[in-house]
């Protein structure tokens, strides 16, 4: 077998599509596996064993053929865009598993005339459509990240149903670059027995970095504490954020911007007893080749969706109303403010002590944490990472509505139940937080398990009226008929859309059934109202899902205390 | 309010056309702010002043507006434009257009109507009156509007009326001799310190015509005097002139022909436009080709370019052939989700996809 692996975003993301890639690997030892990925990535993909071939997908030469709106340039974006189908063609794939749901992937991969596609794909009528429990899960999640307890590594795992857990990030250093990253480390008076500590200072943006000067502060006592040597890593364009930290702790920190390959950095890193880091792809690298990882999650940061994918790493977070919400809804720029160099010097201390959670106190001394959380990583029963507060904390509605989803999209991923992990998961995540108000989170489940039992009542009219609409397209109803079938359809897609403006705990769900329906073109009638209709048949299975997973969570948590919830099983899955 | 009115429409069709670069011609009906909204727009803005800058003072309010400013004399404005801070201008004289200004044959009509020994077309300026009273001895034929001298109206063809291109082309060919004088509304003769050099040098050249023009400053750079446009200095010079050169037909076809060559080598409008380009790429370059630089062609000029590719080929065959071969002139013939596409087809709807796409994206960064 043939299988393509499109991955064509950043760096950190073809990481963390490496468990999925190797759960592919061991579903089909046989197989030939070629990654799609951009410039970035491709050193990921060469340092990946599981990966047999990669093709390299650069459209910045035909983007800036055609914004120059130049007829013999866009004959040249035409020719390189021909050229590189003939490349995926020649590859001759029998499946291919999409990790973005961009229109211009789903059409490559359509025009490559690629037989099987797991995501978003184009269907034979040229209809953009996601294929598969965990191309859904995902896209729901990335526009909804407040609500998303599931890291992606998890979620792109489950793009191939079948597959076993995979607890690990790949990227395989060799002897070479451990060679490299002594040598480079050696000329900044750092030797093979020094305790090492790496800083990353820079993120993608502004709103996603840690300030420079708390870094800095933060060296200061990692120096004093524990004699370590301090590394501070990046790329040369990110040199500049030096600066402030150098205020802050002069010359004791070795500048290694720009020296290394990634896969020195990778091997520097390995050799690390700890990276203090923003969300970046150095994270993740890190949590590829061992190293425990503190997060510093500021900004629009969400770490439970994006962070390290590794048990043993600490993250840190700012207590606010909102949490991170997707890249193009930035969220308060002062959510970077608020965790002091105490709080990551703690993280710090509890990491290299080798995380034991019962010594987290210990390591905390009299450090107030009132406004910070602090995460701890590990894999659960269920087999995905999760993030146990290390702080006792409130217990907020949207905690609730995060362990809900969290539930149901296992399972709905699965497509089996698995009690025994749920309980094991709201059994441990209670343990992060205060004793929970029966009376409130009583009304909490009602409410919430009616909100989603509402949105399943109007899927479920949308999806009867959809096939009453095909049934009577087959019997060739007359054309006023059909028109007012599909204006009931039309003001059922408006109301389930308000609906989700107002209930924001159905929004995942809602947003994805109307992305599906936005998307759903073409000039056959029928086969719309068909595919309509299994658009709010999906939605109805997911909002039961969800409705039940409420009153389960609600039950567990609650135990022995009164639930006057009963939970009725779901007839989906 | 008539300016204003067309202030809105012209900026409105450039804000629509999109360009990377607008030249502005003077008179064009345009107010000074419209360079500063084309430059918000990110469009580099140039003007191109094609007047006598002592005769037409707005120069001073425009240059400054505009990223690059031309104009037509050599020496005279290059420190005032500096010292008003005009930091990009530079000298670019008026040309010819070959497809406009060429020789033609006059039959027996055009050349009863077009044939003198003396002619000249343009305005009655004070001097130009003066100084043809003084060739009515001669076979003289002048057009053109505001010619008042009474011993002149025997001379004015036309009835006082403008003149057209082919008029023009008719009168430089039917001329034996071409008499240029650039135009003042205070001198009687030469005005010595002009230095505006006028588009006729240029267009009666093209044309093939011979003629002799007064001593403007700056001409000999265009046109060597000595062979191929001969200048005079004054009514007595220019007359032993047109004595030598009526009596002698070859020598005034040699000059005529060579400076037909050089106006076509050295003074067509393409090559202005190619100076004004190197001018301003050599400056904002990189603004201009950041957002590219066109070259607008139309489905029937790409079928030739792409036979070999049968897929391409076979798709363009079934387009009309003035569609112009962009993105946006394909549209109406790229299918939409839903619909079935051929391969070509295919591939051109994923590009129209991507570009949406990534201009959405870096409008979102941006914002």
């Amino acid at each position: 077998m043939r299988i393509l692996v499109a991955q064509v975003t950043r760096m950190g993301d073809m990481l963390q599509t490496t468990p999925m890639i190797r759960a592919l690997k061991h579903e089909n030892p046989d197989a030939t596996i070629t990654v799609l990925v951009r410039d970035m990535g491709r050193i990921i993909a060469q340092r990946n064993s599981d990966i047999d071939d990669v093709i390299v997908y650069n459209e910045d030469d035909m983007y800036q053929h055609l914004h120059s709106k130049d007829s013999d340039r866009l004959l040249q974006a035409y020719g390189l865009a021909e050229q590189f189908i003939e490349t995926l063609k020649a590859g001759q794939f029998d499946i291919a598993y999409n990790c973005t749901h961009s229109l211009t992937s789903t059409m490559l991969l359509k025009l490559a005339g690629i037989p099987n596609v797991v995501g978003a794909q184009l269907n034979p009528y040229h209809q953009y459509v996601i294929e598969g429990n965990g191309p859904a899960c995902f896209f729901a999640s990335v526009l909804n990240r407040e609500l998303s307890e599931l890291n992606l590594c998890d979620i792109f795992r489950y793009f191939a149903p079948e597959s076993d857990a995979q607890r690990e990030l790949v990227f395989e250093v060799s002897d070479t670059d451990r060679a490299e990253a002594n040598a480079l480390l050696a000329e900044h008076g750092i030797g093979e027995d020094d305790l090492l500590v790496c800083m990353q200072l820079g993120a993608s943006d502004l709103d996603k970095r840690w300030p420079a000067e708390s870094f800095g502060r933060l060296a200061h006592m990692i120096r004093e504490k524990h004699n370590a040597k301090i590394a501070l890593l990046g790329v040369r364009s990110e040199a500049p954020l030096a600066e402030a930290f150098e205020e802050i702790a002069p010359g004791i920190a070795a500048h290694l911007f720009g020296k290394s390959s990634v896969p020195v950095l990778a091997a520097i890193l390995e050799r690390s007893g700890v990276l203090v880091s923003n969300d970046t792809g150095t994270m993740h690298v890190a949590a590829a080749v061992g190293c425990p990882v503190v997060l510093m999650s500021v900004g629009y940061v969400h770490f439970r969706e994006t962070g390290p994918y590794a048990e043993g790493c600490v993250a840190l977070e700012r207590r606010r109303e909102h949490l991170g919400g997707s890249d193009l809804m930035k969220s308060d720029p002062n959510a970077r403010v608020g965790i002091e160099p105490e709080h990551a010097m703690c993280a710090t201390n509890f990491v290299l002590a080798g995380c034991n959670t019962d010594t987290w106190h210990d390591v905390t001394n009299n450090t107030n944490f009132e406004n910070i959380d602090a995460y701890q990583s590990s894999f659960g029963q269920d087999g995905c990472l999760t993030w146990h507060s290390l702080e006792r904390r409130p217990y907020r509605r949207i905690d609730l509505v995060r362990q809900v989803y969290r539930l149901s999209w296992i399972e709905y991923l699965r497509g089996a139940a698995d009690e025994k992990s749920d309980a094991s998961f709201l059994n441990r995540a209670s343990h992060g937080f205060d004793a929970i108000d029966p009376r409130e989170h009583n009304t909490w489940i009602s409410d919430l398990a009616a909100e989603f039992d509402a949105l399943a009542q109007l899927a479920d009219t949308g999806a009867r009226k959809a096939q009453e609409l095909a049934a009577g397209l087959g019997q060739q109803s007359s054309m006023k008929w059909a028109k007012e079938r599909v204006t009931e359809l039309m003001q059922i897609d408006e109301d389930i859309r308000v609906y989700g403006e107002v209930h924001e705990a159905c929004r995942p769900l809602v947003i994805l059934a109307k992305f599906e329906r936005e998307n759903l073109q073409g000039t056959n009638p029928r086969l719309l109202a068909i595919a309509t209709q299994a658009i709010y048949d999906h939605l109805r299975q997911r909002a039961m899902l969800a409705a039940y997973k409420t009153h389960f969570t609600g039950k567990l948590l609650l135990e022995p205390a009164e639930s006057t919830a009963q939970a009725p099983r779901h007839a989906t899955a | 309010m008539m300016l204003n009115t067309l202030n809105e429409w012209t900026y409105a069709r450039v804000a629509e056309f999109d360009p990377a670069l607008c030249i502005v011609i003077a008179q064009a009906p345009v107010l000074p702010q419209f360079a500063r909204r084309l430059r918000e727009r990110g469009i580099v803005t140039a003007y191109w002043f094609v007047e006598n800058w002592r005769r037409m003072p707005y120069w001073e309010a425009v240059a400054p507006e505009y990223d690059y400013f031309f104009h037509i004399q050599p020496d005279s404005l290059t420190e005032k434009l500096n010292a008003i801070g005009c930091s990009h201008h530079a000298c670019v004289p008026t040309g010819c257009d070959p497809e406009l200004h060429r020789p033609v044959t006059l039959d027996d009509a055009d050349q009863a109507e077009f044939g003198c020994e003396l002619g000249f077309a343009g305005a009655g300026y004070r001097n130009r009156n003066h100084l043809f009273a003084g060739l009515t001895d001669y076979d003289l034929k002048l057009w053109g509007v505001d010619w008042h001298s009474p011993e002149l109206q025997r001379f004015v063809q036309g009835g006082n009326q403008r003149f057209d291109n082919g008029d023009l082309v008719r009168i430089a060919q039917g001329a034996q001799i071409n008499v240029n004088l650039h135009a003042s509304a205070t001198h009687t003769g030469v005005d010595s310190e002009y230095d505006a050099v006028n588009p006729r040098v240029f267009e009666i050249a093209a044309c093939g015509g011979f003629q002799l023009s007064d001593a403007c400053r700056g001409l000999d750079r265009y046109f060597d005097p000595g062979s191929e446009l001969p200048i005079y200095e004054n009514l007595q010079e220019l007359r032993k002139q047109i004595d030598h050169y009526l009596a002698r037909p070859e020598e005034r076809d040699a000059i005529a022909t060579r400076a037909r060559a050089r106006a076509l080598k050295d003074h067509t409008y393409d090559v202005r436009a190619q100076v004004m380009l190197d001018a301003i790429i050599g400056t904002f370059g990189s603004q201009i080709t950041a957002s590219g630089i066109r070259a607008e062609r139309t489905v029937q000029d790409m079928r030739d370019r792409v036979r070999e590719n049968p897929a391409l080929s076979e798709y363009l065959e079934a387009i009309p052939g003035e569609t112009p071969f962009t993105l946006e002139g394909l549209d109406a013939h790229i299918g939409r989700f839903g619909e079935s596409w051929g391969e070509a087809e295919g591939i051109f709807a994923y590009l129209r996809e991507m570009r949406s796409y990534s201009e959405t994206l870096l409008a979102s960064q941006e914002s």
